[in-house]
């Protein structure tokens, strides 16, 4: 026993001597990458190196098909892949790996003309073999990721070494939805079946992106290289490396301290962060949004109660909703105002109602409306009900981790204009259980989207009929809508299609299925003592930290 | 020490590993919310993709077929694939474990022997001013958050003056030249996450310890060994320690065989990507095949500790021993 | 040095008193400091080669007396004489000698010994200090010579038990052969059969009596029975509530005692060859607690005999007859 302890002590004293000793850890001399392609040694330059500080969940997969987390977009996938089309700083189309494209006069083919001279990451060439590959894998092995983008192609043609051409049975406008990470073929075309793929874990991701993967330690951080002959030119630092944290206060302390580079930044700590010289704030609207979603299911075997199906309820919530307390109280200050489904980050395809339309605070307007629709409290208990004497008493489900303080807020304004709220807390697994379990025993609930900057079919699809059961979470079903829906997907005049866009979220804000309640405001900060030249995209006001910023953020 | 109670003991064992595994297997079963949706909701979930990745963890088998596999997957550790990772489970527990390994080795033995030590010292002088002040600050310290203590030493040893890194286990992306130099990060790394934890531990040993040795001062065999003439600190050191080890034995037993385990506040706290932080986020994202691998290794664990308990406790007292 | 006295033991003017941990507010701010004195004013002699008793009821003080004796209690003052020498604690040397000669053997065989020693550890513990570079088979020899003097035969087979596996009389067996190793000059006994059964006590009071005439040893004897008192000892002298009341020839004591406790003790007794009833005295009262130390004679609350001037004066302890001490005003035959 005493030897053990004994040991122990030498352990811990030789820690602090070697601690105390060494305060910064050994210059890092560039190595050779795994992959094969070695760079040219540039010794006696030092290696800038850019640390990016995560706080979330780890992600998945390194497998671009099968992971299903977004943070591995970020982390893994948005780093070494590239996909044909991509978005420019106003979120308009720019071409990455395809220079052009065109689509037929009747809409059903799509040519794309591929940039040349564009190499893998180990050298081989890249051609149409590996965008014919890559779409048809999805296709034929229905792959989890991108099976559902990919579906609606019923041919995938090689033209020549750098000409592709999808064809589909129905005018497809939404080509953004289809843009798929693009993979070598000499890589992954060696696994045939479903199950071979989906075992493939692709340790050493291999694409055409700016950056070349070197290591990952799962948790802890994911190191990439810039890529020297990215046809878009050489990032201007050397590294970048995705570093974890698992909790908020010592992600700001590296920040300070400057183990790492870039993080963003809770509510809790805005005031801290503030304080701090050497770190500059970037606050933006992100791209995700919460609502407040209602049980408009109409089917018999719907638990809800039914009088949440009368739109003059749902509308006289929208005006009770205190929002501004929501942003300040519950939020933090972290949260800005959204009235249509799509945020404004999207761009073009987000829409707003006119001044005169918009349903903001003001709780005279909710009562009256609810006097109105023949909702008035006879009883004197506080609760409206009515002419049968049904009372206005709802259940709100609520993931406690994610909107307690909201709900809080939302529970005393309704009570203000009549409405009884009963919240039960749950974590998210247990609403989604509720929600999706065919009976849908609940009256309304909140809950958030990320929606894609690329195109607005994923978000605009979650009120459809169709997707009841499976991305539509409020079950709302409107034959104008999903007609709309069909015939936005077949647009291909974008003005046109946004016009449709914005249609169709004119109606969802007249019925209120949801009733959007903030954007979530975002924070980036970094130390401007010493990097500059980072880009916000999209350019009005967004996320520092892009595919922008990583080929022109530089040191001082 | 007999043979027959070995055998007897490890009947006992296996019987409640039968128990605890099967339980293992039903209790994730029963917990609500259901993991592929809570996956698939992030992407657009086509009831192909749905049918995918049930096929892909066999959660489209029958129950009966699906605890058959788990009990023929605890013998040869053969975990299954993740749903969170796609990956094995043993590569990502071994990973884990390993983390967790390192920083309990240092640490947990250090607040063990610090707790005892403690223990010894204010107990052969109860009563008195060391006593108390030992006994006093050791419940304090027991006390105050582990988060809180923590944080402070960051504060003050990581940023204010910068001689230790604020997280993680090494330098992230950091290439090392020699396993010298990996092994002096990781040290440096090391040092305010174990004094933390052992900090934070050492204050149960302590008491228990204080109180078995003020238990056995008055027994009357130490009596005896002082009219013998033996000086105090043979006393201590002969009669009563080995006595008041034995029921401290059972909880450092213990403690030492769940250390793979790890600490969930400390990891969380210090970005240490061990077995704690991940069995929590495991949970959360109702990823099965992790919950049930970890959950029996930590059966497993303690089982087995419990066996070793009861062994060596046999050992140290003469007179539990059977035949 | 050793100088030739008679006495092995004085002891003069003994107290021992124990402070009572009371709570905050009496100690600090009522300064009202509650002592016991355990024992007031003990003197004692035990002369070589003696087996001397010393017999009370519990509370008397015997105990306390005993473990001062051996320095295993602080003395609050007063100082004891050993071998002519008086006891210097302070003194090292002269300290882990006086261990070696003087040894104590406990009431309780179940407590007495650690339960993770086995015997043959127990027995030879003493000797690492006397011999320490014996080795184990120099020990094994020592060892089984002490354990077949203590009555433990074939002693072979007891060498490597444990505690646990041995009756209450065998355990005190293993505690005598642990005194006799060290051959001592003077062993105090604190009740050392009363946990044991009857049929055994004779065997190891008639140990504690062949150790007397073989090695010279002597032995303070403390016991709340004074029948076994009288069997075995020379001299016997009666605590109580911390002073001794008489003491004297253990004969003139069973037949010839004057103070009225003792006389009460004795009339319990029964007598072998007594024909005659002896009357019993039944004393009144119970006895006070050692915190409330009566005035004057402290028995007189209790002694069938008081008279008023009991009650204000505290006697003294004289020699009324040649050994023979008594603390009394008035000793008397009072049957």
């Amino acid at each position: 026993m005493k030897k053990i302890l004994l040991f122990v002590f030498v352990v811990m004293l030789f820690a602090i001597v070697a601690g105390c000793t060494s305060s910064q850890p050994s210059q890092v001399k560039p190595s050779e990458t795994p992959n094969g392609s070695e760079q040219p040694s540039e010794s006696g330059k030092e290696v800038v190196t850019f640390k990016y500080g995560v706080m979330d969940s780890w992600p998945d997969s390194m497998n671009p098909y099968l992971s299903v987390l977004s943070i591995s977009q970020t982390l893994y996938h948005d780093n070494v892949y590239e996909t044909l089309i991509g978005l420019d700083q106003k979120v308009n189309m720019e071409g990455r790996l395809a220079e052009s494209w065109d689509v037929s006069e009747d809409g059903l083919t799509w040519t794309f003309h591929l940039r040349k001279g564009v190499k893998w990451h180990d050298g081989e060439d890249f051609n149409a073999d590996d965008v014919v590959f890559s779409y048809q894998v999805n296709k034929d092995l229905e792959l989890p990721r991108f099976y559902s983008s990919v579906k609606d192609f019923v041919e995938i043609n090689k033209i020549d070494d750098y000409t592709v051409e999808l064809k589909t049975e129905e005018a497809k406008a939404n080509i953004m939805d289809a843009m798929i990470d693009i993979v070598p073929e000499h890589i992954f075309g060696q696994y045939d079946t479903k199950e071979e793929m989906l075992a493939f874990t692709n340790d050493h991701p291999m694409g055409t992106g700016l950056f070349i993967f070197v290591e990952d330690s799962k948790d802890e951080y994911v190191k990439y290289k810039a890529n020297d002959q990215y046809w878009n030119g050489r990032p201007v630092i050397d590294e970048l490396i995705y570093v974890c944290f698992a909790n908020s206060d010592t992600l700001i302390q590296a920040l300070e301290k400057g183990e790492i580079d870039f993080c963003g930044v809770g509510a809790a700590q805005i005031s801290y962060v503030e304080s701090l010289s050497n770190i500059t704030l970037n606050r933006f609207d992100s791209n995700a949004f919460n609502e407040l979603g209602f049980n408009v299911w109409k089917d018999p075997a719907s638990k809800g109660n039914p009088l949440i199906r009368d739109v003059n309820i749902r509308n006289a919530i929208a005006y009770a909703i205190d929002y501004d307390a929501i942003f300040e109280y519950a939020m933090g200050g972290l949260a800005s105002k959204q009235y249509g489904l799509l945020p404004k980050v999207v761009g073009k395809w987000s829409w707003e109602p006119e001044d005169a339309n918009k349903k903001d605070y003001n709780p005279e307007t909710a009562k009256k409306m609810l006097e109105d629709a023949g909702y008035k409290d006879t009883d004197g208990d506080g609760i409206r009900e009515d002419s049968k004497g049904n009372k206005l008493d709802f259940r709100m489900i609520i993931i406690e981790s994610s909107y307690r303080d909201v709900s809080l807020v939302v529970q005393q304004n309704l009570k203000d204009i009549g409405i009884n709220i009963n919240i039960e807390f749950m974590d998210t697994g247990r609403q989604t259980d509720i929600i999706y379990s065919q009976s849908f025993d609940a009256d309304m609930y909140m809950w958030g989207w990320y929606a894609p900057y690329s195109d607005p079919t994923y978000i605009l699809s979650s009120m459809t009929t169709e997707q009841i059961g499976n991305l539509s979470d409020c079950f709302y079903s409107n034959k104008e809508y999903d007609e709309l829906f069909e015939l936005q997907g077949k647009t291909l005049d974008e003005d046109e299609r946004v016009k449709i866009v914005h249609k169709m979220q004119e109606i969802i804000y007249e019925d209120s299925p949801y009733i959007i309640l903030y954007n979530t405001k975002r924070i980036n900060a970094y130390d401007n003592t010493k990097w500059e030249n980072f880009q916000k995209w999209p350019e009005w006001e967004g996320n520092l930290f892009n595919y922008f910023t990583k080929l022109y953020v530089s040191p001082k | 020490m007999s043979i027959r109670f070995i055998l007897n003991r490890l009947f006992y064992t296996f019987i409640m590993f039968i128990f605890v595994v099967t339980l293992n297997f039903a209790l994730f079963r029963l917990m609500p919310g259901d993991p592929l949706t809570m996956v698939s909701k992030e992407v657009a979930s086509s009831p192909e993709g749905r049918a995918t990745l049930e096929h892909l963890y066999g959660l489209d088998k029958p129950m009966f077929q699906q605890y058959i596999d788990y009990l023929k997957s605890m013998t040869t550790f053969d975990f299954g694939i993740s749903f969170h990772y796609k990956q094995p489970v043993i590569n990502i527990l071994g990973d884990k474990i390993k983390n967790s390994l390192i920083l309990g080795i240092a640490a947990v033995p250090l607040g063990i022997a610090i707790g005892i030590i403690g223990g010894i010292i204010a107990s052969s002088r109860h009563g008195k001013k060391t006593d108390v002040i030992i006994t006093t600050s050791s419940m304090i310290i027991y006390a105050i958050p582990t988060f809180w203590f923590a944080m402070i030493l960051l504060m003050i040893f990581g940023v204010k003056l910068g001689w230790v890194p604020i997280n993680s286990m090494v330098t992230p992306g950091a290439n090392f030249l020699n396993n010298m130099e990996y092994i002096k990060d990781l040290l440096h790394h090391l040092i305010v996450p174990v004094i933390s934890y052992s900090v934070a531990i050492f204050g149960s040993y302590l008491l228990i310890m204080r109180g078995a040795m003020i238990d056995v001062f008055t027994e009357d065999y130490v009596l005896t060994a002082r009219a013998k003439g033996l000086k105090e600190k043979q006393v201590i050191m002969r009669h009563v320690v080995p006595n008041a080890l034995l029921p401290i034995s059972t909880t450092v037993i213990y403690s030492l065989a769940i250390i793979f385990t790890g600490a969930f506040s400390i990891e969380v706290l210090f970005s240490w990507p061990g077995m704690g932080k991940l069995m929590v986020e495991s949970v959360n994202r109702r990823d099965y095949p992790i919950m049930q691998a970890s959950n029996y290794l930590i059966a497993v664990a303690v089982i087995l500790a419990n066996f070793i308990m009861d062994v060596v406790y046999g050992y140290l007292d003469p007179r539990i021993r059977i035949g | 040095m050793c100088e030739n006295t008679k006495n092995i033991i004085e002891i003069n003017d003994l107290e021992v008193n124990f402070k009572i941990k009371q709570g905050f507010y009496e100690e600090y701010i009522k300064r009202d400091k509650k002592i016991v004195r355990a024992v007031d004013k003990v003197n004692l002699n035990i002369g070589k080669g003696e087996i001397v008793s010393l017999v009370g009821e519990s509370g008397s003080g015997k105990t306390s007396t005993g473990r001062a004796l051996l320095q295993l209690t602080p003395i609050s003052s007063g100082n004891i004489v050993f071998d002519g020498e008086e006891i210097k604690l302070n003194d090292k040397e002269y300290m882990k000698n006086f261990r070696k000669r003087a040894q104590m053997i406990f009431q309780d065989p179940y407590q007495s010994l650690n339960p993770r020693f086995t015997v043959f550890d127990i027995v030879t513990e003493p000797l690492l200090f006397t011999n320490s570079k014996a080795r184990i088979a120099e020990k094994e020899v020592l060892a089984l010579k002490a354990l077949e003097f203590a009555g433990l035969r074939p002693a072979a087979e007891y060498l490597y038990r444990y505690p646990h596996e041995l009756s209450g009389g065998q355990r005190q067996r293993v505690s005598i052969a642990t005194c006799f190793i060290m051959s001592p000059d003077f062993i105090i006994a604190d009740e050392p059969v009363s946990m044991l059964d009857a049929s055994v006590r004779a065997d190891i009071l008639k140990l504690f009596v062949s150790m007397k005439e073989q090695q010279g040893t002597s032995f303070l004897f403390i016991t709340h029975d004074l029948a076994l008192a009288w069997l075995i000892s020379n001299r016997v002298a009666i605590m109580y509530l911390g002073k001794i009341m008489e003491s004297g020839p253990a004969d003139l004591i069973a037949d010839g005692c004057l103070h009225p406790y003792s006389q009460a003790l004795t009339s319990v007794l029964a007598m072998v060859g007594e024909k005659k009833k002896t009357k019993r005295i039944v004393l009144k009262d119970e006895t006070p607690s050692p915190l409330k130390v009566p005035k004057g004679c402290r028995f007189h609350t209790r002694c069938p005999v008081s008279r008023p001037y009991c009650s204000e004066v505290e006697p003294e302890y004289r020699e009324i007859n040649p050994g023979h001490f008594i603390y009394c005003h008035y000793p008397q035959k009072i049957i």
